[in-house]
């Protein structure tokens, strides 16, 4: 029977490339001040990916949209807000996807990146979706337990792949877990 | 009587519910850093009231600050002083602040971080009172606790300072301490913009500092009270206007009142 389970498991691990991500919605922590949220939108406007930052000082939401083509990678966008001395509270995505099967710990490969899908029940995706990225430092720390008591798997915790992902996965690759 | 009118007054402002408060204190430090690769360049003003020399003493500290990375910066000073009369370089410093604890929220947070300050100095000795950021050769090592509550910051520091010779000729007077104990409480809020709705807004802040010393050896001490005002332009050019005064103490001073201008500019992303 764990036989079993294991293989349809990574039967789940599907692989396939497609798809940019076009825009998303930070939401900063750790500040109230205009000049504290200044040097996040400086920091933000740096990264090679980033086209433009709109922001609400009040709310701490920085609303990014990516130039077209460009390999966008959260975690660029994470070191911005983390090196202008903040923490990120929510990042939540916006990407076109083709028609794709999803689940629970449904791993895609596309824009550049590996995504593995958390706590999400079996559907089919199409077109534009939001999604949003609940690894370490993406989320709160209470957050990230509540994730990592929910799921109990390795790659979560590490943030890389392990041997609970799919074989064509290398050992140590990064894995953002994400959630609809 | 008024004096103490006064200040329950500021503090019952700077606590009442509600507000909000930067923590870009003026006369002291919060645990947070600048950011990342990022310069600043901070010019400081001390006009010091000098009443045993009947005079008015203005120091001048221009000083680059440099954001070594989320935890890290780097401060580097210059001391200029106008006491005898010249306007003349009498010593330099370093500042270094370590952020090693964060635990962040929206709209709030608690961090804490330690630092260290070394200096030289080729002034003159005539106090009791112990400043290696623009008197003293010496150095200081401290830690600081911030608490963001809703746009409400308070601080608080401690730190030990240890001071030498200011070099042949401005020895430490024989009986003078040479170490000390420093410790601060700061809060501040801020009044305007009542609501943000874009980077250029001029801030509006308050706050009130609470700054004190100790000397074990010969148990002298002074407290002092900082109100002060800062207005930040364009989110990034800080101006702060703070007086400085004693509300006890039984210590030889150069100046038990002071008055503090300061101008700040902050340049993102360019290291």
């Amino acid at each position: 029977m764990k036989n079993l389970l294991f293989v349809i498991a990574l039967m789940t691990c599907v692989y396939s490339s497609f798809g940019q991500i076009k825009s998303a919605s930070l939401t900063a922590s750790g500040l109230t001040c205009s000049m504290c949220s200044k040097s996040i939108f400086k920091a933000l406007e740096k990264v090679s990916s980033v086209e433009s930052v709109d922001v609400d000082i009040n709310e701490s939401v920085f609303n990014i949209k990516f130039k077209k083509g460009a390999n966008v990678q959260p975690d660029d966008i994470k070191n911005a807000v983390v090196d202008a001395g903040f923490a990120v509270a929510s990042l939540k995505m916006t990407a076109d996807f083709p028609s794709t099967q999803i689940g629970k710990d449904t791993h895609i490969q596309f824009a550049n990146g590996t995504y593995h899908f958390l706590n999400v029940p079996a559907q089919t995706i199409n077109g534009e979706k939001t999604f949003t990225i609940v690894d370490k430092n993406f989320v709160s720390s209470a957050e990230f337990k509540k994730y990592k008591k929910l799921t109990g798997m390795k790659c979560y915790e590490s943030g890389k792949s392990e041997n609970c992902c799919e074989k064509d996965i290398p050992v140590g690759t990064r894995i953002y877990h994400i959630t609809l | 009587m008024r004096k103490i009118k006064s200040i329950g007054l500021v503090c019952s402002l700077l606590f009442s519910r509600g507000v909000s408060a930067q923590e870009l204190f003026n006369f002291t430090e919060p645990a947070s850093n600048m950011p990342a690769r990022s310069l600043g360049i901070r010019l400081t003003n001390n006009l010091l009231d000098e009443t045993h020399l009947n005079q008015k003493t203005v120091q001048f500290l221009p000083e680059l600050m440099w954001g070594v990375n989320k935890k890290l910066m780097l401060h580097a000073e210059g001391i200029f002083r106008n006491g005898s009369g010249n306007f003349k370089p009498i010593g330099m410093g370093t500042y270094a602040k370590y952020r090693f604890w964060s635990d962040d929220k929206v709209h709030r947070h608690f961090r804490m971080a330690a630092y260290g300050r070394m200096a030289f100095n080729r002034g003159h000795i005539h106090y009791d009172e112990l400043e290696i950021n623009g008197m003293n050769t010496g150095w200081e090592l401290g830690f600081i606790a911030t608490q963001l509550l809703h746009k409400q910051a308070i601080s608080a520091s401690l730190s030990y300072e240890q001071i030498t010779d200011n070099g042949p000729g401005n020895e430490i007077h024989s009986g003078n301490a040479f170490r000390g104990l420093n410790y601060t409480l700061s809060t501040g809020r801020l009044i305007l913009p009542k609501k943000y709705t874009s980077y250029k807004q001029t801030n509006f802040n308050v706050m009130l500092e609470v700054l004190g010393q100790y000397l074990p050896d010969n148990q002298k001490h002074y407290v002092d009270i900082a109100p002060s005002l800062q207005f930040i332009i364009h989110s990034q050019t800080r101006i702060d206007i703070g007086y400085r005064h004693q509300l006890q103490g039984n210590m030889n001073r150069m100046a038990t009142n002071s008055l503090m201008l300061r101008v700040e500019h902050l340049l993102f992303n360019v290291l």
